[in-house]
């Protein structure tokens, strides 16, 4: 994929007195295993919920987004009042969770979803602060963007597409959580607007790998999707986590961390809240977000999000763990993809 | 100050209810507009007078509790 003419990471914004480093607050270099404060994007409001350390920089973006984003925020929040809602009383009883989940991820599908998974929810997916939803489970939903409008990021088109694949994703949302209080079992949807973290959620139902530009990876879609959910105490059989061979290609592949402009990929992963893995620079990162209404170059340029191309290059970088190690990587990276040195 | 999901999530059926919800929820969305149109409006302008001069516009008074 060429770029179109990218912006330098050059500001006409800024604070005057600088907010707390992002990094710090996403717990970059903390031992300890905690849940993660919401820096950015949040909703930031109501009781009980802490106020954003950037939500100056939030706000800003918000209000300099084009008129296109701006008609798709509203959109999607004319389905956000419908996330949650009432639960028939009569509740059909799920004898065989392995065939009812088949069914509503299939469902999820119906809707216009291109990848859903199943998983148990656990405390790291939510904000330290904000409160646990008291549900089971979470389905995990993917829906791919629109290639073709998303290679015009960083620019407004791009932005537009994104915020459209947004309002879908909460759309079929809505619908699934709705199908599925219709049969008596409570279930919330959380799409855009929701304070939930979505990338643990959907590592742990198996619909990719977090790769090294801080996006989840698919075999399906590479990085070109967005995600949603479904919270619900309905029985259903789980997925696992997967491995497709992120890593492998990450720790040699530097698409991503050449093509950023403010040079915020770091290029080895990094000890985040007790665990390991890869991170980006927050305070680099997000002033270029909030300048280009969105960014979106490190998930359009990354090899897997090439179309069609990620249950090959998944299927080659597994088979090269087998070989030896320069052949193996050599053949994993493929064409535009260096070898470090 | 409630929140979203206190003011506009439905915990029982109705149409009367779905009815109420709605027309308050078309307030909230008037509100948002409003915000991004008028107070939008004005950080754009100044924005773009500040890339024009070469200077910085500085965010730190935006705040989210105002949307």
């Amino acid at each position: 994929m060429k770029l179109r003419d990218v912006p330098p990471a050059s500001y006409s914004f800024g604070y005057e007195h600088e907010p707390l480093s992002g990094n710090v607050i996403n717990g970059l270099g903390k031992e300890e295993r905690c849940r993660a404060t919401p820096v950015f994007h949040s909703t930031g409001r109501g009781p009980g919920r802490p106020k954003l350390a950037w939500a100056a920089l939030d706000t800003f973006f918000n209000l300099i987004s084009g008129h296109g984003p701006f008609l798709q925020v509203i959109r999607t929040l004319w389905q956000r009042r419908n996330y949650a809602g009432p639960v028939a009383p009569k509740q059909v009883p799920v004898d065989d969770p392995v065939e009812v989940a088949k069914q509503i991820k299939a469902r999820a599908l119906e809707l216009g979803a291109g990848m859903a998974g199943i998983c148990e929810l656990d405390e790291s997916m939510f904000y330290d602060g904000y409160p646990i939803a008291p549900y089971k489970l979470a389905i995990s939903l993917g829906v791919a963007m629109n290639r073709e409008e998303m290679e015009w990021v960083p620019h407004d088109r791009a932005a537009r597409e994104v915020m459209r694949t947004y309002r879908r994703a909460a759309r079929i949302a809505v619908e699934l959580a709705a199908h599925i209080r219709s049969l008596g079992w409570p279930a919330q949807a959380y799409a855009d607007g929701e304070d939930i973290l979505q990338i643990p959620m959907a590592n742990k139902a198996g619909l990719g790998q977090l790769g090294k530009h801080g996006s989840m990876i698919s075999r399906e879609f590479g990085s070109n999707f967005r995600l949603a959910a479904v919270l619900t105490d309905m029985p259903l059989a789980l997925d696992a986590p997967v491995d497709i061979g992120v890593d492998d290609l990450c720790l040699t592949c530097r698409r991503c961390t050449i093509d950023c402009p403010p040079q915020a990929i770091l290029p080895e992963k990094q000890l985040v809240r007790g665990e390991i893995k890869w991170y980006v620079d927050f305070d680099k990162c997000i002033p270029y977000f909030a300048k280009t209404q969105g960014c979106g170059i490190c998930i359009e340029v990354c090899p897997w999000s090439e179309p069609g191309r990620g249950f090959k290059l998944s299927e080659t970088l597994l088979a090269g763990r087998n070989r030896p190690r320069r052949e193996g990587r050599a053949a994993a990276t493929g064409s535009g993809v260096k070898e470090p040195e | 100050m409630s929140s979203f999901s206190e003011s506009f999530y439905l915990d029982a059926p109705g149409r009367l209810r779905r009815l109420v919800r709605d027309i308050r929820f078309i307030g909230y969305l008037a509100h948002v507009i409003w915000y991004y149109v008028v107070f939008g409006g004005r950080v754009r302008r100044e924005y773009r007078r500040c890339q024009e001069r070469g200077e910085i516009y500085r965010i730190d008074s935006l705040s989210e509790e105002d949307i």
